[in-house]
Formats: structure tokens, sequence, C-alpha cells
């Protein structure tokens, strides 16, 4: 029977070469997918999770958990560590922001990891990066920069540059350009290396960032921490490289878990493609043999022998399609990074991962997918009586539910059975996916046995896969629907259009199931992006009330100005109100509470501030709380709220005099937990500095005028970036618009997979029907009218996979935005021209699709179609 | 009335009614060079306007090879088709698929049906390719003639053999043809089944004047015909008039022992 088997792959190579590029496409498809998703996962590990070479690190202690904003460390303490016994040396680091400016003299906002400059360690040993041309710095005038930094800037070794650091400008020459280790990018942000003295005194304001340790020779670098902490004292935090690694990834933990999951998803996604692909193949393949299996059973093949044949068919095709398509999808992956980076858009750090463990998933996946995809049919094909299959094998029928059956066998209702045993499967899943959605949205959060969102997502999952389930029973209402114009425009074309898409539900129903959960995915990410921008929008709006705001240039956790730019700014001529902003953690039982912007006097213009009770006029000493916060602590105006100032310092308590609705912006921004004073803060923390100031213009100054006056007057201070509340909005989108790029480019390969789904699909179902587009073609059909039918089932199979695929995208949209009402997602916003251009691209797509196909049925010789 | 096939040897119209079809010196090759295989081999025939024709032969003679030219589904390799006044061969594939479906109406053996389409959506169909609507009257009556009233919106799916093939003569007739092709017909029906879709064919020629064209290897079935046409070894071998069965089943003995 293998001679059997292996005789099949060599006698039909049409079959072959369909049924191999559907395990190709698809097995290229999640190779794609899991290379892209391990790189951009390895490269946003690498931006935010850089350890440095340090065996042990001393720092400054974090106030109240904010791993990113610590304190100095007094340099002099590197030689009070370097005394500790199995320390090999010990040396104070200095860092800090540090920005590129423009023409126009103002710093560059950079997105991406925050910019450091940094001192060359004297200790070899603790350097993190490469020397690539050039020297290192050794004047106070020099610098050496980043490779990937100086060419963006256009700079090489020898040339002048300008840096923003900590709010003032100098110029500089470059004396050199690094890397990272082992010739790869520099990844943790570091674009600028002065040399020790100079920063010292440039970067050295606060003291030295960290004293960096370098453990002797096999010591336990566990206990040699806990002997520097001893040796250092109190007032600093004391970690080991690795733990130090492990913080800095959990501090940016949620986004690369927000990444992470939506990766795996899209892996999932994936596989639930490739799969639906394959199988899909075989069901069409093996049906077609079912007259050649018989045949075989006929002249005495046992069951066990027919399916050891197609197994042994269906595992060399499988071994071989999915050894291609591990290579297809290795390249595709590397082109689809290629175009990111064409296009602007290159990943933080670029080395392609294909991790050992994909090659074994994709092959092992696609084998398995293939093995089981043979045999169903195949075994159901060996169940009919091979006398029964010997009868001419026309088209199959055509299945009309409803209808009455001219020959109802004991197989039809097994088969039903069958069906509806799948059926309620599906609505099972689609009600417990619902009840799981209500449950997580309505519910109190505290109530529930998992995290909220966790709950939602499980629901959410569970209605996309009970309506993968269900699909083929919505194919015959939504494709008669969908058809119901084509067959009123096409006439009889259209009508034969949609009688072929709904000649078989469950082929129909998978083959668009990919375009289905690749739209799906789009429109949700579309809902989102666009719901996000719309909050944002309504917040700006209802809260900025500043014309302009002054910050500081970067990206990531706020930069701080000099305390002088709010005098200047306040001096400007049309300048009504400036307020400034200042930032800090503060505890309050234990907890730490963001403490934002607050000058009471200079809010109100500036900031609105919806108080429920008391009046913020009234706040002078006292502190306005976020009505959340005083209910959790059950306090109200009039009580007292135990700040905590530093996290060494007693409780303090401090006069609530009002509560208000925090309404901030989605994912943190705007205003914070608790308002109070700013001579009430910098009472009790001097050293917090200014992270912004907002503006208001007076009545009958132009906006644009002000804003250039304030421009010029800030520009010694090239730190200080003026934005209006435009460009925080343009800013925002710029980031949403980064994160659908990256988005995009996944589902383009899962639409491109879709597509030649649709292709492979539609040519075996040709194939099939080939006796009867011959007798159409006979009776007087001419071959244009073959092409217009067939490119019509191809987009009514299209638009199918849109229709659903949106619905359940904006449905699950919707979901979320209510799920994260809360966090800030105030607005439900429908991108309605972009899931328009869904549905038009679905239908290109199907019109596309149907290119070749539709030739090749046109093509086909009449007299030799009939004969089949 | 027997004739040879030297008789026919004659210019093309000579003696005869108006032919609805004809073919001149037809000749068909399979293969090429020294495997070809000649299923045609300069064929001069006209089929009258207005009578039943069959045609018959053994295995290999030809027979539905002439058929399949004669209804412009495939073009010969020399000679000539006409029907009516038109050469067949010289039309593009276009102008030939727009001939079948305007002028001919074929009946096969078995599968002539569109699955997904109801019964009078099968009849109908040829004149929906060319975006016309049918002739309600002469529906109907094609409709009624062939017994199938309440069964028109039944899918083939739901139809029996015999109903199938009831439909299928239908819709050869429903555009009124000038010519109607049926490739062994009964082939795939019981005997009784068989018999009315032979008596349908036989009804149009009676009285609609519809000129029929059948193959068949069925002596019976070539009975219901004006004229039979054998066909030995790519042709012409001998003809007969007003068949029955029995003068059927002694010419093609007399063809088998022919050497």
């Amino acid at each position: 029977m293998i001679g059997v088997a292996l005789a099949n792959l060599r006698s039909a190579p049409g079959r072959l070469i369909a049924t191999a590029l559907a395990i190709v496409l698809s097995i290229a498809f999640v190779t794609g997918t899991l290379v892209l998703t391990d790189t951009i996962d390895a490269s946003f590990a690498d931006a935010f999770g850089g350890g440095g070479a340090a065996d042990v690190t001393v720092r400054g202690q974090a106030a109240f958990g904010d791993d990113l904003e610590r304190p100095g460390v007094d340099p002099a303490l590197a030689e009070v560590v370097a005394g500790v016994d199995g320390v090999a040396a010990a040396e104070a680091r200095y860092a800090a922001p540090v920005a590129f400016t423009g023409p126009d003299g103002a710093a560059v906002s950079n997105p991406g990891p925050p910019t450091t400059a940094v001192d060359v360690p004297t200790v070899a040993a603790l350097a993190t990066v490469e020397l690539r041309d050039g020297r290192l710095a050794a004047a106070a005038d020099e610098v050496a920069l980043a490779a990937a930094a100086a060419e963006e800037q256009g700079v090489a070794v020898g040339d002048a540059v300008t840096l923003a650091l900590d709010g003032a400008a100098r110029d500089l020459t470059v004396v050199g350009t690094f890397g990272g280790p082992d010739g790869a990018e520099v990844v943790d942000g570091t674009t600028a290396l002065f040399d020790d003295a100079t920063a010292v005194a440039e970067l050295g304001a606060g003291g030295a960032a960290s004293i960096a340790v370098l453990a002797a020779d096999g010591a336990d670098v566990p206990a040699l921490r806990d002997a520097v902490a001893r040796a250092a004292g109190d007032g600093v935090d004391v970690v080991t490289g690795d733990e130090l690694a492990a913080e800095t990834t959990a501090a940016f933990g949620t986004v690369l878990d927000y990444i992470t999951v939506a990766l795996v998803g899209f892996a999932g996604v994936s596989l639930l493609v490739g799969a639906v692909l394959i199988f899909n193949t075989f069901a069409i393949t093996v049906a077609q043999r079912t007259r050649e299996l018989a045949l075989l059973r006929a002249v005495g093949a046992g069951r066990g022998q027919v399916l050891t044949a197609v197994l042994v068919e269906a595992g060399v095709i499988g071994a071989a399609g999915s050894a291609a398509g591990f290579g297809v999808g290795v390249g595709l992956a590397a082109g689809l990074l290629a175009v990111l980076e064409a296009v602007g858009f290159p990943l933080p750090a670029a080395p392609l991962q294909v991790l050992a463990l994909t090659p074994v998933v994709a092959v092992g996946l696609g084998v398995a997918v293939t093995l089981v995809s043979a045999v169903l049919p195949a075994l159901a094909a060996t169940r009919v009586p091979p006398v029964a299959a010997l009868q001419a094998v026309a088209a199959p029928p055509v299945r009309r539910p409803g209808a009455a059956r001219v020959l109802p066998g004991p197989r039809a209702g097994a088969r039903d059975a069958g069906h509806d045993a799948v059926h309620a499967s599906g609505l099972v899943l689609l009600a417990a996916g619902v009840a799981a959605l209500a449950w997580g949205l309505v519910s109190d959060p505290a109530a529930l046995p998992a995290p909220r969102l966790a709950v939602i997502g499980a629901g959410a999952l569970g209605v996309l896969a009970g309506t993968g389930v269900l699909t083929p029973v919505l194919v015959r209402p939504l494709v008669g629907l969908l058809g119901a114009p084509v067959a009123a425009a096409r006439g009889l074309q259209g009508q034969l259009a949609r009688e072929n898409a709904l000649r078989n539900p469950a082929r129909t129903a998978a083959t668009s199931a990919a375009l289905m959960i690749g739209l799906g995915l789009v429109s949700f990410a579309l809902v989102f992006a666009s719901s996000l921008r719309a909050s944002v929008t309504a917040t700006l709006e209802e809260q900025f009330r500043a014309d302009l705001q002054v910050q500081g240039a970067s990206f990531g956790p706020p930069v701080t100005l000099p305390e002088e730019v709010a005098g200047v700014v306040a001096a400007v001529d049309g300048v009504a109100v400036a307020s400034v902003a200042r930032e800090a953690d503060v505890g309050v039982d234990g907890v730490a509470r963001e403490q934002t912007p607050g000058d009471p006097p200079t809010i109100a213009p500036v900031l609105s501030v919806a108080v429920v009770d008391g009046d913020l006029a009234d706040l002078d000493g006292g502190v306005a709380v976020a009505s959340g916060v005083a209910t959790d602590l059950g306090l109200a105006v009039g009580d007292d709220l135990p700040v905590q100032w530093r996290p060494d310092a007693d409780p303090e308590p401090v006069r609530i005099v009002a509560l208000y609705e925090q309404s901030g912006l989605p994912f943190g921004g705007g205003v914070g937990q608790l308002v109070v004073a700013a001579e009430r803060l910098l009472a009790a923390l001097p050293e917090v500095a200014p992270t912004g100031v907002l503006v208001a213009v007076a009545d009958g100054a132009g906006v644009a005028d002000v804003r250039a006056d304030v421009e010029t007057a800030l520009a010694d201070y090239p730190g200080a970036v003026v934005v209006d509340s435009q460009e925080v909005l343009d800013e925002v989108t710029a980031t949403i618009n980064q994160i659908l790029v990256l988005i995009g480019a996944l589902l383009a390969l899962s639409v491109l997979i879709a597509l030649f789904g649709i292709v492979n699909t539609l040519s075996l179902s040709i194939l099939e029907r080939t006796r009867e587009i011959g007798l159409l073609r006979a009776v007087g059909m001419l071959r244009t009218q073959v092409r217009t039918m067939i490119r019509w089932e191809a987009v009514l199979v299209a638009v199918l996979g849109a229709v659903l695929g949106v619905g359940i995208g904006v449905l699950f949209g919707w979901i979320l935005q209510l799920a994260l009402a809360g966090d800030g997602l105030s607005t439900l916003s429908l991108p309605w021209l972009q899931l328009v251009a869904a549905f038009v691209l679905a239908g290109v797509a199907g019109v596309l699709a149907a290119v070749v196909p539709a030739r090749r049925a046109a093509r086909l010789d009449v007299l030799r179609a009939l004969s089949i | 009335m027997e004739t040879t096939t030297a008789d026919l040897d004659l210019p093309p119209h000579a003696g005869l009614p108006r032919a609805a079809a004809r073919t001149v010196r037809l000749t068909k090759t399979y293969g090429r060079a020294d495997t070809a295989v000649t299923a045609l081999d300069g064929v001069d025939l006209a089929f009258e306007a207005g009578r039943y024709t069959a045609v018959m032969g053994p295995s290999g003679s030809g027979k539905s090879t002439l058929l399949h030219l004669l209804a412009a589904l495939d073009r010969p390799t020399s000679g000539a088709v006409f029907l009516g006044d038109t050469d067949v061969s010289s039309l593009s594939e276009r102008a030939l698929t727009r001939l079948r479906r305007d002028r001919i109406g074929f009946v096969f053996q078995s599968f002539n049906l569109v699955p997904t389409l109801n019964a009078v959506e099968n009849i109908t169909l040829p004149q929906r390719l060319a975006g016309r609507r049918p002739d309600r009257a002469w529906l109907d009556r094609v409709v009624a003639t062939v017994g199938l009233g309440d069964r028109l919106r039944h899918r083939p799916g739901e139809l029996s053999g015999g109903q199938q093939q009831r439909v299928a003569v239908a819709r050869a007739l429903a555009g009124r043809p000038e010519i109607v092709f049926a490739d062994e017909p009964t082939g795939n029906l019981d005997s009784r089944s068989g018999g009315e879709v032979l008596g349908f064919l036989r009804a149009s020629v009676d009285e609609d004047a519809q000129t029929v064209v059948m193959v068949t290897h069925d002596p019976g079935a070539a009975a219901y015909a004006d004229r039979v046409v054998f066909l030995a070894d790519g042709r012409v071998a001998s003809e007969l008039t007003d068949p029955t069965a029995e003068r059927v089943l002694d010419a093609l003995k007399r063809l088998e022992v022919r050497p």
C-alpha cells in the first residue's frame, strides 16, 4: 500500500501541488508570525531590559516604587564599596537624559527608549559598549556617539554636534562612534559618551547615577550584594545585575505583557488559519478520491491498508511542505522587517530571531495537521460501501436543509447528528463566551477569580471560537443576503456564484475563516486605536485648557526643566497664566500616589479639575484628593490625609479641602490622585523640579504669535519644547500609528495567506465542478460569463469573511472600550472609513483570488470537461 | 429502403430537402503523426430540417465525434460543418459558444443539469445566458409536454433520473433551436423513462417540425427516428429510412460481418 501511496504522489501532480501549496503557505505564515513575534519581543525586551555589565549596582532608593526616578548616589560611596571583600572594582557611573537638537535649536523628541548620556567607565570590564570608529572623548568639548544615532543625525567623526543636556545646549565635536558588544547596536538608549571629568561636571548634578561594582573571580554575587549593602549604609538600594535586569523588564512589564499577549495571540491565529487551510484542502482532495479509494477497497484492500496509504502520502507531503514553508516563512519575516524599516518604522533592535523551537513547532504542526486533515475525510471515504462509491460520482450533491432528500440513507442521518453536535458545541462556546464577557464587564473586579481583562479576554476567545464553529450555519443566510444584489446585478452568473458559494457551507466557512480572523483583528485594532484617539481628544479638550505647554523633550519618563524656565515663560508678552507642573510620588497608606501639577491659584485657567466636593481655591496648605482614593480610605473633606512625603519619613496629616473626579488620559497622564499647592510640595520636597509649564494665552493675543515669542525666549533652553494641544494629540496618534503599523505587518501576512487560501480552495472546487462547467459551456456560457461567475463566488466568500471579521472586531473593540472606560478609554469611536475600506479590500482580494482559477475554468476544454 | 455510401456521394444540396446541418469531407484525427487515429474520414452527410435522424455504429465508429463536431463542441481537422448556411468551422470560440447557446439544443447521456439550479432554471438556462426572457407561452407548452408541471421548483438532486432527462429535453426544446443533438439520451434510463424521452423528441419533430439528431446504440431508440445513419471506421457505412428495431438490428449485424 505504501507503493500505492507513493505512486499517487507521482501521478496526480495537480492535486499534489494544490495540497503542498496549502501546507507551504500555512507553515510559512506560522513560521513568519513566530519569527516576527520573537523578534519584536526580543527587541522590546532588549530595549527596556538592558542589565549592564556590573555584578552589583548601588543606586538611590526609589520613591514609592517608581523605578524610573531615583535620587543620585554620593560618588564617594565608590571608595567605600571598593574596600568590601570580594569586590574587584567599584566605580561611580553618571547618566543623564540627552537629546539632539534640530535645525531650530530645539531638542528633537525621540520616540523609543529614553536616550541617555553616560560616562566612560575607567574599569574596562564595566563597559557596555564597544568603540566602532575614532576614539573616546578625552576633553570637555568632545563626545562619542552611538553609531546608529550618529548615522541617523548624519554626523561622522570630526563633525560638530549640539546636544541638549539637562535643558542646556552644548556644542561638541564628535570624536568617535560606538556600538553594543559583539557588533550589535546599542539597545539601552545610550547615545552619548563623555569623558569621566566632563561627565562628573555635566551629568553629576544630582550625584552619581549609580555605583557599578565588579565582583572578584569566584565571588558569590548575592553574598557580595549583602556585604556591599552593609558597607554602603542606609539611603541606598543594592541589587545584583540579574535583579536589575529582571526589575527593568518588570518595570516595562505591562507594556511587554500587552505586546507579548498580542503577539502570542497572532501566533495562535496563524496556527488556526494554517490548520484550517490545510484541512480544507484535504477535505476536497480526499473527497475527490472517494472513488479511487473505493476501487482499492473493491479489489481487496482493507480499510486499514487504505488509511495507511493515505497517511503515508499525507506524511510525505506534510513533511516536505512544512520544511519548505519554514524556509519561506523565515524569508517572509525578514522581508517584512525590511519593508518596515524601508517605510520608516524600524524595530528597536534588528537581528532576526529564529528560535530553536520555531522549526520544531512549524514542521511538527504542519505534519500533524496534515495527517489529521487527511485521515478524517479518508476515514469517511472508507466507510462508504465500495459499490456505492464506484457508481458515477459527479459533483457532490447539493445539500439543502429543509428540502426533501431523494435518497435519505442512514448515512445522511448520522452525518446530520454529527453536525448537530458540532453546532451545539458552537452554541455552548458562544454562550459561555458571552457570559464570561458580561461577567467581566458588569461585576465588581474584586469579586472575579482572575484579573478582569483575563476574564473578558477568555470570554472574547469563547465568542470567537463559537462563531468559528457556527459559521457554516451562518453561511446560508449571510451569503444568501450578500448574494442577492449580486444575483440581481449579474443575472444567472451572479445567481450561480451565490449558489456555488452556498453548496458546501462548511467549506465556504472554512475558506472565509482565515479572512475573518485577519480582518477581525484589524478592525478590533482599528476600533481600539480610533477610540483611544477619540478619548484622548475628548480628555484634552475637556481638561487641558492650556493653549500651550512647555515640556522636556523626551519619550518615556518625564524630563524635568530648569527652575527658571517658568519665569522666562511668564515674562513673555501675551502669556496670561504660566502654571508650573511638578510631579512626585508620595506615600498614602503605604501606597504610592501620583501627585500632579498643581499650583491652585494658576491651575484653573489651564487645567479643568472636576471638583465634586469642597473648593480648590481653598487649597492653601491642604490637599485635594481623587474621590476614588478618598472613598477607599473612608475619608471626606475636612479629614486629615496621612501623607508620607519620603519613603523614610513618617506620615504627616494634611487636611483634605476638596475631592475631584479623576479622569486622566488613557494609560497615564493627566491629573494624578492628589493635588497639593506648589509651596506645600516644595516645603516637603524641595528637589522636585518642574516637568512642564502650562500656558494660557491672554485674551486678544494670537496663540501662534505667543508661541513664537515663547520659543524665542526659550532659545537658551534647547531641552524645553513648546507644544500645543494638537501636537500633544499628534504625539499620541503617532504612538498609536506605530503600534498599528506593527499589527498591520502581521495582518498583511494573514490576509495574504487568506487570499491564497481562497485561490487554493476555489481551484480545487472548480476541479470538482469541471463537468458542470463543461455543461454550462456546452449550452452556451461564454468564457467571460464563466469568469464572472467564479469571480463573484470568490468575492462572496471574501466579503463573508469581512462581514464576520469586521462584525466580531467591532464587537470586541466595543467590549474593550467598555472594559477600559474607567482607565481613560472613555469614548467609543468607530473608524467608518477604514471599516468600509476593509470590505472593499476583501472584495478586491476576492477578485484577485479569482483571477487564476477563473481563467483556468474559462479555458477548460468543453469536451474533455464533459467526459470526466 | 437501403442505400450505400456511393449513392450519397453527391454534391451538397443535390436532390435533398433543405438541410438543417451538413458536413463536407469532414475529417477528424486525434494524436499526431505516427500515432494518429482517424475518427472521421471525409464524411459527407446532410440532416434534413424537420426530421429525426439517428446515428449508429459500433464503438470507435466515430458517431460521438460526428455529433461533437456537428454540435460545435469540437473543431474538425479538415472539411467543414454547416449549420444552416453558417460555416461552423470558421467561427471564433466566442461565436461558437453563442451558436450553441442560440441555435442548438443538447441532451446528453447523463449529468445534463446544473445541480444548483432548479428545473425551470435549468430549462431556461441558455436563454438567461443570452440575457433573453424566455417565451412564456412556449415554455409552458414545453413543460406541459414533458409533464414536469409540479416539479419545476425542484433541484436535480430531488428528481429521478427520468425526470432529470425530461428537464434536459425541455431545456433543449425551450429555445426553439434550429437543431437538437442528443447523445445517448436514454443510456442511463430504464426502458419506460427512456421511451418517454424518445417520445418527447419524436413529438417535437412531428408537431413542431423540430430537427433532431441522436446518437444511440439502442436499436429500439433508433426506431423512433425517421432515418438511421450507420457509421463504421469513421465513414458512413449505410443508411436506413423509416426504421424498425428489427431492421436496425439487421443492419447492425451486417455492419459487424463486413470485412
